[in-house]
């Protein structure tokens, strides 16, 4: 028989009737809190402004100076032709939203929207080119809730 | 017999551990590493020292990405002899320590569902949750947030920034004396985590086990203290430490860390001096060296950086915590029951990403 | 041959395929799966199902959805499964955990006899072996499926099972020398005056215990254990069989509540609820004990963590066969002073 290593008895788990029994109320308790979750496709989280979603970029600033590019770790952007003019074009499959594409812009052409669902259904359509790269961000839906009240006695509410 | 676990499975994430089992007995257990091997290392060979910001941090990524982050730009600006603004080293230890929460929580979280407690799974990670949000309204993002750039920090405290901020540590430091109800002194808990995988003090220095592994064991070690960089050593917390060294010391040592770090976050957070949050740093680093530990929320993060003169890192290497504390998972699952595997495997806090990189 | 008169065909065929028969178990099944999982995750501060079914974003349906979709999947079968045994399991134990409804009472009739399906007088015994077939079908299912995670599940299946049948005997036993009978409804009857609850709270404990034990409920799910062995006994189970699987384990629950409530609650015990006649009024308590002990079954699996083998089987032989042994004794010494309080008789 081997030995076994660690392990306690079932009376070293401390008070077994007050450790049992605690518990047991404390989770009955908070059945009848504020749940945390929030209905989501019904109510959705708002973000913040600073909230880095998709990259827009603006195509009466860009001056195709190729910064953005450069940078990218992931070669996310490349430039293309479009409407005689050389712009970025973006893979949103390679984005790693690391910021450094629109703090290297010096015209301030690229910019981080709040914008988070933008699913696609295939992989080519993940590929933005110039004139989907500078769409506007779609308006977020109405009802946006974020964690308003923090009550420890009756759980925390989104407003 | 032989049993294959992972890495498919719902604990072990992306390890697989060989075990010699015998009826419900381990025997030996060999852990099988490398499924998310990324080759962290090489790509930052090929990348300049800002573009490699994103690559580092996912070394680490979906637990505590800043804390991952600082040491890499620590050795970068020991090479270029920066030095980062005041408010940029506050806000720094600002986004460390409320990441070491938010991995803390999230430790507690495995370390409820390696015994089926979903209760602490799902109230963990609700709060830390609110932790979250607070990194996305400093930093734009909530899991991977490339805050700290080479000369400070990305973006300053934007405005109620403080007051939300205290407001939340509030409430999350009177929600862990629920946790405490119902974990750490819940008796079944107990039972399950207590003299489980105990780590003696000299076999954990001998090991070379870091971090919160390391003072659950009893040794007070802490980079924060022992050799204090950004701004730790102005702040007043200190280093809890366990007595016995199982998988129960283990555990309550995250509660208390979290406690320790939201002082922290108040005090950094009150006495934050006003200024300039960052500094224009050089795209080319100098010939050089350098070698820069922090403590990150796993453990001390060690890396090593010797720059050519160039705009890449000739060489990078990093000596991750969990990589570290991987070695103590052999030496805890010898003669163990079945069960115990998942609690000493989340215990010890391992994430695949960063023992392979 | 027998003859049946058609009032007793019409009510053999609304016991049988009605109330304690096949639909009320499913249906016990169905508000279970759905209240286990609103409470438990409210509990954990969730909202838990949303979607489907009426009442405003209740969720009420979602069990039935799960079934369908589960019907609806493909049942594989393992290579190396031993595909008979394999196949036959679940429908076995799903059948055996149905069987358990059969013989218990659930209300007095006006007639002076009871409403359960077969009466018996010896409908204990029968559930107990009813019971004692459980084990085998788990470790019938984890070997044939050839699979190492389910043949440690069924092991564990059948050394946890067999472990607690020991301490549910033999807190029965103090039962039967209270109402010196082996027949259900006898028992209920002579807690008339009262319960056993209050005569014997050891023994209600014990049976607690050792029932969700012998369900796998959440701290005692260990063949099932989901972090070490990836579901137990049923791993290689999917689609209908899953269901089956899933099925029997509430069917199970229900005969456990039920049996709980009968033997320490008083069963239909209860008072008369006015313009209703006593055997619905009898139905409608019957019912409500079994809720509360259902919600007290369920609240485990939210509470605590799941116990491992060694410390489950250490618990069971040295503390809950000790306790039932200690309430036979007490049972047997106080009965001089208990018995007249008992009614029936």
């Amino acid at each position: 028989m081997l030995q076994l290593n660690g392990g306690c008895h079932w009376w070293e788990g401390g008070s077994l009737v007050k450790d049992v029994i605690v518990p047991f109320f404390l989770g009955f308790y908070h059945a009848f809190k504020r749940t945390f979750t929030i209905k989501h496709p019904f109510v959705r989280l708002r973000w913040t402004d600073r909230y880095r979603g998709r990259v827009v970029l603006n195509i009466d600033r860009c001056v195709s100076c190729r910064s953005c590019v450069n940078i990218c770790p992931n070669k996310t952007l490349e430039m293309v032709v479009y409407k005689k003019r050389l712009l970025p074009q973006y893979d949103a499959g390679r984005c790693c939203f690391c910021n450094l594409c629109v703090e290297v812009c010096p015209t301030m052409a690229l910019s981080m929207s709040p914008e988070v669902e933008w699913d696609e259904y295939t992989r080519k359509g993940m590929i933005r080119p110039p004139d989907r790269f500078s769409e506007p961000i779609k308006p977020v839906a109405e009802k946006t809730v974020t964690v308003k009240i923090l009550d420890k006695r009756r759980g925390v509410a989104h407003r | 017999m032989k049993l294959s676990m992972g890495p498919q499975h719902p604990i072990t994430g992306h390890f697989r551990f060989i075990l010699d089992v015998d009826g419900d007995l381990v025997i030996k257990l060999d852990p099988d590493v490398g499924y998310t091997h990324r080759g962290i290392e090489k790509l930052a060979e090929k990348r300049t020292y800002p573009q490699n910001l994103p690559v580092i941090e996912r070394t680490n990524s979906y637990c505590d990405s800043v804390g991952t982050m600082l040491g890499y730009l620590e050795a970068v600006e020991e090479v270029l002899g920066l030095e980062v603004p005041e408010r940029g080293k506050y806000l720094r230890v600002i986004a460390a320590e409320l990441n070491r929460i938010a991995s803390h929580l999230y430790f507690l979280s495995l370390g409820a569902v390696a015994t089926g407690f979903e209760t602490m799974l799902m109230w963990t990670i609700n709060d830390r949750e609110l932790v979250l949000d607070l990194m996305e309204r400093l930093s734009g993002q909530r899991i991977t947030y490339t805050y700290p750039i080479m000369g400070g920090v990305r973006f300053d405290m934007p405005d109620g920034f403080k007051e939300e901020a205290l407001k939340r540590l509030d409430y999350l430091g009177k929600r862990i004396e629920d946790y405490y109800t119902m974990a750490a002194k819940n008796h079944t808990f107990k039972m399950r985590m207590m003299k489980v995988g105990i780590l003696k003090p000299s076999d954990a220095i001998r090991l070379g086990i870091v971090g919160p592994n390391l003072r659950a064991s009893g040794v007070k070690a802490d980079v924060r203290k022992d050799e204090p960089y950004e701004v730790y050593d102005r702040f007043d917390f200190m280093i809890p430490t366990g007595k016995n060294g199982d998988s129960y010391d283990r555990v309550g040592m995250r509660l208390k860390e979290i406690e320790q770090s939201i002082s922290i976050v108040r005090q950094a957070v009150k006495d934050i001096p006003k200024g300039a949050f960052k500094k224009w740093a050089p795209y080319i680093v100098p010939k050089g060296e350098a070698y820069t530990r922090v403590e990150s929320a796993r453990g001390e993060f060690g890396y090593y950086l010797v720059g050519d003169g160039g705009i890449k890192p000739y060489r990078l290497k990093l000596s991750p915590p969990s990589f570290r504390n991987l070695i103590a998972l052999p030496h805890l699952c010898r003669n163990v029951p079945l069960g115990d595997v998942p609690i000493i495997f989340i215990t010890l806090d391992l994430i695949p990403m960063d023992v392979d990189r | 041959m027998i003859e049946l008169s058609f009032a007793e065909i019409v009510e053999l065929i609304l016991k049988v395929l009605i109330f304690p028969g096949v639909a009320f178990p499913l249906l016990f099944a169905v508000i279970v799966i759905w209240f286990e999982r609103k409470f438990l995750a409210r509990i954990m501060l969730r909202i838990g199902p949303l979607h489907v079914g009426p009442f405003n974003r209740t969720g009420l349906l979602q069990p039935i959805a799960d079934f369908i979709k589960l019907i609806q999947k493909e049942i594989i079968v393992p290579e190396n499964a031993y595909k008979f045994l394999y196949n036959l399991a679940p429908i076995l134990a799903a059948l055996v955990a149905s069987l358990s409804v059969a013989f218990i009472p659930y209300a007095p009739k006006p007639d002076g006899g009871y409403w359960v399906i077969f009466y018996t007088p010896l409908s204990l015994l029968v559930i107990l072996a009813i019971f004692t077939a459980r084990p085998f079908i788990m470790v019938g299912a984890g070997w044939a499926s050839n699979s190492k995670y389910c043949t440690i599940g069924a092991l564990r299946a059948a050394l946890q099972l067999l472990a607690y049948e020991v301490p549910i005997v033999l807190s029965l036993a103090s039962i039967v020398i209270m109402s010196r009978s082996f027949d259900l409804s006898r028992i209920i009857e002579s807690q008339s005056s009262i319960w056993f609850i209050v005569l014997q709270p050891i023994g209600f404990i014990v049976i607690l215990i050792s029932m969700m034990a012998e369900l796998s409920r959440r701290p005692f799910d260990i063949p099932v254990a989901e972090q070490e062995l990836v579901f137990g006994w049923p791993t290689e189970y999917t689609g209908t069989q899953f269901a089956l699987v899933m099925v029997s384990e509430y069917y199970d629950l229900c005969a456990v509540a039920s049996l709980i409530t009968l033997f320490f609650l008083g069963g239909w015990m209860g008072p008369a609820i006015p313009f209703i006649p006593p055997m619905l009024s009898g139905i409608i308590w019957f019912l409500l004990k079994m809720a509360i002990v259902t919600v007290v079954i369920i609240m485990g699996r939210g509470i605590y963590p799941r116990l491992r083998i060694d410390q489950l089987l250490d618990a069971g032989w040295t503390v809950l066969i000790p306790l039932a042994t200690i309430q036979i004794l007490i049972t047997l010494v106080t009965a001089q002073w208990w018995l007249p309080l008992v009614g029936g008789g």
